[in-house]
This record gives structure tokens, sequence and C-alpha cells, in this order.
């Protein structure tokens, strides 16, 4: 599919902690919403996003609690911890500088070279 | 990730370890069931959407790998899987374990043995405190003629030859000494010894022989050595006149007296001379070399009344300047470095040597000057000039056998490996990773590393003392640096033969190899990997194997080398005559004379006599030979001084002239019978007899035939014997017994005799002279059967090396042997194409190995006798072996292959 891509080495975190910043999520629910906030262009391997999350939980970021679905199924919960949300704001601004900045790089016309 | 969280994890993982990890496979369960919900939903059956969930989810083991790889402690426990599981394969494969360990435990135990024996040889210094500060004195000349341009007269201990031109000697004469230590002032402690030979001890009605360390008094003070019991000497024991006191080493004390503290005090007599027992010296002590074991130590003030020596005439040693004999260490003081001690102490060495030499001139002609070398090992002189070559060439033997069981375990793993493609590709499949899977392969291996490495010490610590009783060294201890030499080589072997094998056998792809009787490229290029390590293998066992053929045709040489006297039927023995009794030459030539009838009339005795060396004994006696008419002091000839009817004793043929005789007595012209060699080599175009040498003169009167002297290797040196009746003043001497049958059967008797006759006297140190012979090729002898036994060992591994790749590659073929045969192919020639394979790798490794084994042939060419490194028997003898070794090897899995029934290799298919 054309509209899908890639997602860049470093930025799964990322991506997960903005997730569940909108509010608690299990696993699988971090894997749809990351689908739904991201117009469906950004497709995670299904394999790589629990050893993320197990990561993040062990580095403080998220904590986990267990609890029942919306269909009634026993699921691990995740949600921000403090830690968590300080470091949403920081990778989200590095993110930023980092984007206008390629950006600004790529826009560039052939006689300011 | 800090250390502190990856420490709290670990603790985790240690506390709660099994159920976070249940948790975590909750957690996936549950996220492929949301999954299934919502694909249900969309209208699949619940089964299916449960299957495609899975397979959306991929590989489930490698998710749930890597979330245990995060969570601590992880490397512990997969650990101690991998454990488990290694110990369940190799019970599966019992064969392929005992194979492992025996071969791995035959080359690292005999790897332990020899680094052990090395380890004491090169590595240990002398237990005594602070080795690092001591120095050994030596002297050092420009040399021109060798032995005879020396300024000394005699000299006890070996001179090294540098091809620079100089000699260097560790001996000094007691002058010597005692001026350098009155006038020294750059050493804390200054002290002398001397290896004394070997002596009769007796005490406690009990006999014992062993060798006896002259010292001077302040020998165990200077090095700092305690006693176990009783006192060191004190320096009024060591004076002239002083109380002849002994001080007993640990092996004495234990064996003759049961370590009893009460022997200080008491008296024992050392070669018939009483001596009061002051001391006991440590366990660990074994005087002042790293090989030796003596005795009893003695002051050095002792040795002419205890050992007197032919060679010196009656003289003490004591006063005799132009003796050099004892050995100087000293402890140097902190900061003064060696070139300073040595500058130091030269203007004296010299001004004394000018002083005390008969040649004194020759100080200054050949430059003689003191050096000043490490003393931390004692002199070590035989381990220098003996053990190191020997060990360097023990340890390569042994090396090559261990490279050679680590490539036969290779081959093997391989193989295997192979045969568990399946099994390592369904794991693979399911999402182990390949670096997990190969260590999974290593962890077994080095089990069985482990295994041969524990069987291995075992076997070295019960063979440590074999060979240092070959070379009569003290057995050697097993300390930590062996443990640790042992530990590493079994860690080296462990990845050196099942690395490869692991890091190939997970390089399989997956596809191909859960295909069921699959021939993929993979499978080849193992096959080539394996062949090469069977001509790897061939080639080895081809450079042992000649090197037993070379070794053994060296003893074969050796032993049927000319000798010039018939060495069957003789026994001999030593005796020493007590000063006390036999005080003139008189008494002591009547009572070897009366013994030597007394043995002549044992029955059974054909002939006896005595003499002062034994022949071939390892020992060169040399004295000057300087033919009248001619310059003096320019050459020297090997000596022996005989007993009435030694030539008849020895069968030594007379060519010319006459034997020794009854008119040849103390006052009557001195004579001397010379030997061809000095015939050819000194009188070229004259008839020696009736010619004098020497001063007074020496009138020649026969020409014996020519006798190998000191060792086997020797061409016979020019020699000439002295009659015992012209040349008394000697206290020891050796018997030779003529025996009609076995020599050992008149042990008893002559010791009887010896007793009978004297009853203070004894046979000492009773051997045949082929036994005296045999002990100076030991070193032959042991590189023989070191050899013998490791090529014996590589052709049994090279077997079942080269059974095992055919068979291997037999079983992997079957179903295209089976179209070939169905196709109409003979089995004979099938058979013809897999041994013909075998053969190949057999030719290659015979063509390398020659190479190899004329490169060691050369390494080893100073141990050769008679035989070159390109020795045709050798080479073409080890080829044959082995290439019959190979075909019968191939032979089995050849006839297996012709056997395969066509029918059956296809169904299997």
């Amino acid at each position: 599919v054309s509209g899908e891509a890639q997602i860049l080495p470093g930025t799964l975190d990322l991506l997960i902690l903005k997730t569940v910043s909108l509010g608690p999520l299990h696993g699988y629910g971090v894997l749809l919403r990351i689908g739904q906030i991201s117009g469906q262009a950004l497709l995670i391997e299904q394999g790589a996003l629990y050893p993320a999350l197990f990561r993040l939980v062990r580095q403080g970021l998220l904590k986990a609690t267990w609890g029942t679905s919306d269909n009634n199924r026993r699921a691990k919960f995740y949600e921000l911890t403090t830690a968590g949300r300080k470091r949403l704001r920081e990778e989200t601004d590095g993110w930023r500088r980092l984007a206008a900045a390629i950006g600004a790089a790529l826009s560039a016309e052939p006689e300011e070279a | 990730m800090s250390a502190f969280s990856w420490l709290r994890s670990l603790w985790a993982g240690i506390l709660h370890g099994s159920s976070v990890r249940s948790e975590m496979e909750q957690e996936l369960r549950t996220h492929i069931a949301l999954r299934a919900d919502d694909l249900e939903c969309s209208g699949l059956s619940r089964g299916e959407a449960e299957r495609r969930a899975r397979i959306e989810f991929g590989g489930f083991e490698k998710v749930r790998e890597t979330m245990h790889e995060a969570l601590g402690g992880h490397l512990l426990r997969t650990l101690a899987q991998d454990l488990r599981y290694a110990l369940r394969m190799l019970r599966k494969t019992p064969g392929l374990a005992i194979i492992a360990v025996a071969s791995l435990a035959l080359g690292i135990g005999a790897n332990t043995a020899i680094f052990s024996l090395t380890n004491a040889l090169l590595l240990d210094a002398m237990p005594v405190a602070h080795p690092e500060q001591l120095r050994l004195l030596a002297w050092q000349a420009q040399h021109q003629f060798g032995y005879k341009s020396l300024p000394m007269e005699s000299l006890y201990g070996s001179v090294g030859f540098a091809k620079t031109g100089t000699a260097t000697g560790t001996e000094f004469s007691w002058e010597e000494y005692e001026a350098l230590r009155q006038n020294q002032a750059v050493f804390d402690g200054f002290t002398a010894y001397f290896h004394g030979g070997g002596a009769n001890i007796e005490g406690g009605n009990d006999l014992e022989r062993g060798t006896l360390e002259y010292v001077a008094p302040n020998f165990f003070d200077v090095l700092g050595v305690r006693t176990a019991a009783g006192r060191t000497m004190l320096p009024s024991d060591g004076s002239r006149g002083g109380a002849p006191v002994v001080v007993l080493s640990d092996w004495i004390w234990r064996d003759m007296f049961g370590r009893s503290p009460s022997i200080i005090g008491k008296t024992i007599e050392v070669n018939r001379v009483p001596l009061t027992v002051v001391g006991v010296a440590p366990q660990s002590f074994h005087g002042a070399g790293v090989d030796l074991d003596p005795a009893l130590y003695l002051p050095l003030q002792l040795q002419p009344q205890i050992s007197p020596d032919a060679w010196d005439r009656g003289k003490s040693r004591l006063q005799n300047g132009d003796t050099w004999w004892v050995r100087i260490l000293g402890r140097i003081k902190p900061g003064v470095t060696n070139a300073q001690a040595a500058a130091a102490l030269d203007g004296i060495f010299r001004q004394t040597a000018k002083a005390t030499l008969h040649h004194a001139d020759r100080i200054d002609q050949e430059s003689v000057h003191l050096v000043v070398q490490p003393g931390g090992r004692g002199d070590a002189q035989r381990t220098d000039t003996e053990f190191v070559p020997m060990a360097i060439g023990l340890s390569a033997l042994a090396a090559l056998v261990l490279v050679l069981a680590c490539v036969n375990l290779a081959n093997l793993l391989l193989a295997r490996a192979a045969t568990r493609r399946r099994e390592l590709s369904v794991r693979m499949a399911l999402g182990a990773r390949r670096g997990r899977v190969a260590r999974q392969l290593l962890t077994e291996s080095m089990m069985l590393a482990l295994f041969g490495g524990v069987a291995g010490v075992a076997l070295g610590f019960a063979l440590r003392n074999v060979i240092p009783h070959f070379l009569e060294h003290q057995p050697t201890s097993f300390d930590w640096r062996v443990y640790a030499f042992a530990a590493g080589l079994t860690l080296l072997t462990g990845l050196l033969f099942g690395g490869i094998p692991a890091w190939r056998a997970t390089g399989v792809e997956i596809r191909k190899g859960l295909q069921d009787g699959a021939r993929s490229t993979a499978d080849r290029s193992h096959s080539r990997l394996g062949r090469s390590l069977v001509v790897l293998q061939v080639c080895l066992s081809m450079i042992l194997l000649t090197g037993a053929g070379l070794f053994v045709r060296t003893v074969r040489n050796l032993l049927d080398a000319p000798l010039g006297f018939a060495p069957h039927h003789i026994l001999l023995f030593d005796l020493v005559l007590p000063r006390r009794e036999y005080a003139t030459p008189e008494q002591s030539a009547a009572a070897f004379r009366q013994l030597t009838d007394r043995l002549r009339a044992l029955p059974g005795v054909e002939a006896a006599s005595f003499s002062a060396e034994a022949l071939v004994s390892g020992d060169k006696w040399t004295a000057n030979f300087d033919p009248t008419g001619e310059p003096k002091g320019k050459d020297v000839a090997c000596t022996n001084i005989v007993g009435d009817g030694f030539f008849h004793t020895m069968e030594i043929p007379l060519r010319e002239g006459r034997d020794f005789g009854p008119q040849d007595t103390a006052p009557s012209p001195k004579v001397a019978i010379v030997n061809e060699q000095l015939a050819r080599q000194f009188f070229p175009h004259r008839d020696p007899i009736g010619l004098t040498f020497n001063t007074p003169p020496i009138r020649i009167v026969g020409i014996a035939g020519d006798t190998k002297f000191s060792t086997l290797r020797q061409a016979p040196p020019p020699t000439y014997y002295l009659p015992e009746s012209q040349n008394g003043q000697r206290n020891a001497g050796l018997f030779e017994v003529k025996t009609a049958g076995n020599p050992t059967a008149l042990v008893n008797a002559a010791r009887r005799t010896v007793r009978s006759f004297d009853p203070q006297l004894f046979a000492g140190d009773i051997r045949t002279q082929q036994e005296q012979i045999d002990d100076t090729i030991r070193n032959e002898r042991l590189f023989e059967m070191l050899t013998a036994a490791f090529g014996g060992l590589a052709l049994v591994l090279a077997c079942i090396g080269i059974y095992g790749i055919m068979a291997y590659t037999v079983s992997q073929r079957t179903s295209e042997i089976g179209i070939r045969m169905a196709l109409g192919a003979e089995p004979r020639r099938v058979m013809r194409a897999i041994l013909g394979e075998a053969w190949w790798m057999t030719a290659i490794g015979i063509a390398a190995g020659i190479v190899g084994a004329l490169a060691v042939g050369r390494l080893a060419a100073s141990l050769l006798y008679g035989v070159q490194a390109w020795d045709a028997v050798s080479l073409c003898g080890s080829a044959a072996v082995l290439g019959a070794v190979a075909l019968a090897a191939g032979w089995f899995p050849a006839r297996r292959a012709a056997k395969v029934d066509p029918m059956q290799a296809l169904r299997t298919e």
C-alpha cells in the first residue's frame, strides 16, 4: 500500500509513549491506536511491540496493571509514569526540531546552496 | 539502562523469574485472542480467526526470547537450560561422548603432565627467601682451542662454548672463593657449594645410596632456609679440624630414621666417615638447583676425606688452586646491578687466578673475566643443556596430539550436527536465533571439553612422575600454574573443536533444512570442510608416525653401534674403601686385587677386573696427552685406570704389543696402552709402541681396539689406559664381573663376596653393563616411547576420522547410490568410488605430512642418531601404515554402500 511508511529506528518508543499518554491501553490497543492516529500510515510489526513495552516498563517510563478488556479478556494495561510523561515531552520537542531541520534542509533551493 | 535498574531487574528475574515469565506469555496470548476477536467480528469462523491471528503475530518463540533476554539473569538461566539439554544429548550418543572424552583426556593429560615438568624445570625458582636477589658467579674466557686452552688444569663442571668465541663456566677454586668472599662489598651474603656425587650412607642399621651436596657453613643462612629440625651449620663446622657434621635431607630423614627428632646429635657414617647430625633441611628444599635431590648436606671441607677422587691424585682440592670445583652464590645488595657487581669483583678474581694457576699467563691471553648471572634457580646446568630442548620437544609433541584430538572431534561434531540439521532447522523456524542455537551447540562441546579436561588433569596427575622418573628428576608438583594451564587448554580446545561446527551447523537455510532428505549446498560444503579436517588429521598422524619411526631407528642404531667391547654378561658395582682401615695405597691396592681374585673364584664367573670408571657412563674423563718432544699442554685424551685382566674381561682386543702384567709394578718404568684412534691421531706415520708421553714419561706398550667411551653417540675418542699397579692412591673403584649366564643371577653372590671379604664393605649401585649403557640413552628412549605411543594414538584417531567421514558420506548419498545401482551400476564400481575418495584424502594428507615430518625431523636432528630427517624407511613405513589404515577405515562404509538395496534406498527418498 502506498500510504504505508516504515517507522524510523528509535521512534517506536516515542510512538508508544504518545499513544499511551492519551489513556491506558493494553498491547493490542497500542497497536490499533498507532494505526488509527497515524491514519493507518504507520504499521508496527506485532512481534516488535512487546519487547519495546517490556523495555519501557523496566526503564520506569510506563507502568503496567492487569485489568479486563472491553470484550472481557484479562489484559495488561499500560499508562505513563511521571518520568514517562517528562520523557515524552523531551522526545517530542527533539523530534520536532529534527523534523523541522530536515524539512528545511530538503526544501533548500539549488542557488542557495 | 542504568546499572541500578539492571540489578533490580536481575533481582526480580531471580526472585520472581517464573511468575514474570508466565505473565509475559499470558500477555502475548491475550494479544492473539484480542486480534482473533476482531477478525471474528469481520466474519471469519473462530478457528480461522485464531489461525490468522497467530500467523500475523509471527514467531512467538522469538518475541518471547527477546523479552526473556531483557529480563535479568537471562544468561544464567539459559546456561542451566543448555547444560541440561547438552547432558541429555550426550546420553543419547554415548559412543561419541566416550570417544570425545577419552581422546581429550589423553591430549590434555599428556599436555598437563609435560607442562608440570616444564613448569618445574623452567619456571620454578629455588624455595628460598627472595630468590630474585641471588646471583651465581661465573667466569668467561675468549677460548681458542676448547678445553685444552682453558687456564685451570682440572675443572669439575661443564663449560659452555658459545659460537661468539666465549667460554663460560661456573666453577671456581677454593682459593678464589676465599679471596672473593673476604674482599667483596657488593653482596649481603656469599656462599659456595659443590654437587659431590654418590655416596653410601649408613645409620640406624640401614644403608642408603644418595648424592652429597657439599656446602659452605653459611649456605643455609645466606639462602634463608630454616631447618625442619636441629640447626644449620656453624662457621666452626667448616673450619679445618672442626667437628665433622651433617645436615640431613628430608627424604633421608624419612627413609632412614622415620622422621624421628631424636636423630639430632646422633652419628651416621658417610663412606665410612662418622658424622654428627646437627639438623634436617625442610622438605621443599632440594639443594642449590631446581633439578637436584641431594641426600645430605656436608661442609665443603670434608670433601677430600669423604669423596676422594682418583683424579685429585691424593692432593686436597682445598689446597689446589688449579682445581676449579666450587660454585658461588651471593645475595646482591639492593640497587647493585650485575655489571657493577662483576666489575667490583673482577680485580680480585684475576689477581687471585694469576697467583694460584700454573698457566697464569692464560688469564690475560684468553681474557678471563668474572661475570655475575641470575642465581634464583641455582646453577640449573642440567636444565639448560639437557632439559630445555627436551621440554620444548615434548611440549611440541603433546601439542600436536591435542590438535589432532581437536580436529578429530571437530569432524565428529560436524557430522553429528549435520544429522541434527532437521532439529536445528525446526528450532530456528520457531524463531530461535542463530546465535542462540550456536550457543547451545557450543555448550555441548564445552561440556565434552570439561569432562575431557577433568579426566585429563586426573591422568596428568597420575602420570606426573613417569617422565621425571625417566629423566631421573625429582617428582614435579602440581601447583596453580599447572591447573591454570589445564583449564586454559580445556577452554581453548572446547572453542576450537566446537566453534566451527556450531557456527556451520546453524548457517543452514531453514527451508532446505526442513525438506526431508534435502541435498543442499550447505551439505556439500560440510563435506568439504570435513574432508579437509580428515586430510589435516592424516597429515598430523603422518608427522607423529614418522617421528616414531625416526626415534625407534635412533634407539636401534645406538644399541647396534659397535661398542668395541662385549657388554653382555657383565655385572658392575662400585666399591669405596674407608680411609681409616685402608690408609695406604698398598693397602687399598691389595684389597682390590684380593677381592678380584675372590670374585673370579665364584661359580659362574668367567672373568673379573676393576677400573676407575665405567665404560659408557656419560662422563668423560680426560687428561693431558703430551707426546715427548712436542709442546706441552696442547692436547688431551680420554683416560682410564684399569686393573689386571680388564681387556680380557671386557673383551677389548689387543691389536699390538702386550697387556699389562706382573712386571708393571710401582717402581718399574711407567707404561700405558693406547687405543687405535689415539695411535691414528697422534702418530699417523709411526708405530707408537715404545714411544713416551707426559712427565714423568709413560711408555706405550700396547695398542687396544677402539671403544665407545662416555656416550654411544660419540665416536671412540683417543684413549689411553694406565695400569692400576702404577697409579694407586685410590680408595674408590668399579668392579667388572663377567658371567657365563645371566649376570643378574650373580648379584647376591657378588654382594656376599664383598661382605665376607670385609663386613664393613659393600657392593654399591650393582647394575649390568647393559643397564649402564641404557642409562645414557634415557632421553632417546623417552622420545621413542612417547612418539610411539602418540603415533599409535594418532593412528587410532585418524582411523576414527576417516571412518566417520566416509560413513557419513555414504549415509548422505544412500539414495544417489540407490539410483545409480537401479540404473545398472555394479556394486564393485560403487565400492571403488567410495574407497577412491578415502584414498584421495589419505594421499593428500600423507603428502602434506611428509613435508611436515621433514621440518620436524630437521628440528629434532640433534636427538637423532644414524638417521636423517628424510629417512626413507621411516617415511615409507609411516605412509604404508597410514595407507593401510585408511583403506581399512574406508572399507566398511564402502561395503555398506555396495550393499545398498536400490528399492529400499529409493523408497526412503
